[in-house]
């Protein structure tokens, strides 16, 4: 359920005016119980994704299909790799990736890229390293940006893959994005 | 300090504005300018021992509003006062001892058993230190904790990078409910 956005405050009340129950309920709740309830999302994923294994460094959507958002932003069923702004803003995005090595499962590159993207354009972009030695484990990336939405605009976060496939983790070390609205 | 989230409710036509009502809007008011926050520093070096996940302890609490955090008692947790979401931000690291090689991660861990961010990488280049950082947004309730995680599979000892500017640190505030 989204929570009752408000429009910024129209101005003060003219001098003859005194503190009615219109005047109060118009102002007072919406805006306080606003910044109260305001936008927030934190979504993640627990079904693997492999990744596609190609020349050409493909930039893939991650699949987020679990977690929480109070406004309505995102599906767990269509388009779920996006969050959608349902409210005009200033917005604060946190990205993470995390992917499995060789010897689990996938690619002998060595590094992969996380994407933050806003309607399909990266807006930043943060390296995975991987480690070579033995006891590899995978590696996890975050990244974060400040965006400027309108009302329809979609965030989502993509991963890299390079030859072979690479997969996913689905513990604490899965993809996952943040978003809170900061500001109108 | 525990605090409620604040609700400001509407009222009936002809309804007056009483002292409670108008209270509660100034209840709201000052919490959304002092929301839930904190910030944490360590200024004491820690050993990391390898393959052992270490909670990062914090002595130097730059802020705290709500009392979440007892420098002398399980220092390096913060403890909810105040339900719902917030976003925590952490960082930590080592200096070099011994060769390069292995992975070192940080994460964000929740009531000493849920991971909710890490950041996993490999320590194979040169290097002098290694940090790293991660953020989540995690809801709360009352009485939950959290804390900085640092791992390492040098085959070494490490021991934290304790500083005000570059070492470990804990940051958090409330976001919602």
């Amino acid at each position: 359920m989204p929570p009752p956005y408000p429009q910024p405050i129209p101005g003060g009340a003219n001098v003859t005016q005194t503190g009615t129950a219109a005047l109060w309920n118009a102002n007072i709740p919406p805006i306080t119980n606003f910044l109260t309830h305001r936008p927030f999302a934190y979504l993640w994923q627990t079904i693997a994704q492999v990744l596609p294994g190609t020349s050409d460094r493909p930039r893939t959507p991650i699949l987020l299909n679990a977690g929480y958002d109070n406004s309505g932003a995102h599906s767990t069923t269509v388009n779920t790799s996006r969050y959608t702004c349902q409210l005009p803003g200033l917005y604060h995005v946190i990205g993470q990736l995390g992917l499995q090595l060789p010897v689990i499962v996938g690619t002998a590159e060595r590094t992969s890229h996380l994407e933050i993207r806003i309607n399909g354009t990266a807006y930043t972009d943060a390296p995975l390293i991987f480690d070579t030695g033995p006891a590899n484990t995978g590696g996890t990336v975050q990244a974060s940006i400040y965006a400027q939405l309108r009302l329809g605009d979609y965030i989502d976060i993509t991963g890299e893959s390079y030859f072979n496939p690479i997969t996913t983790f689905t513990d604490y070390r899965r993809p996952a994005m943040f978003v809170h609205w900061v500001s109108i | 300090m525990a605090r409620l989230p604040p609700h400001v409710p509407q009222i009936s036509t002809g309804d007056p504005i009483t002292a409670a009502l108008w209270n509660s809007f100034i209840y709201a008011a000052n919490f959304h300018l002092r929301a839930p926050s904190a910030l944490l520093y360590q200024s004491v070096s820690q050993s990391v021992p390898p393959i052992t996940r270490v909670r990062i302890t914090y002595d130097s609490p730059v802020r705290d509003t709500d009392g979440g955090h007892d420098p002398a008692n399980n220092s390096s947790r913060y403890t909810i006062k105040t339900a719902g979401t917030y976003l925590v931000a952490v960082a930590s690291g080592t200096a070099l001892q011994g060769p390069a090689g292995g992975e070192q991660s940080v994460g964000i861990l929740v009531n000493g058993t849920t991971f909710w961010a890490d950041h996993l990488r490999a320590r194979d280049q040169a290097f002098s230190a290694i940090l790293g950082s991660c953020t989540a947004e995690i809801p709360f309730q009352i009485g939950d904790f959290v804390e900085t995680s640092l791992w390492q599979d040098s085959g070494l000892t490490q021991t934290t990078i304790a500083s005000t500017t570059v070492g470990s640190w804990m940051g958090l505030h409330w976001v919602g409910v």
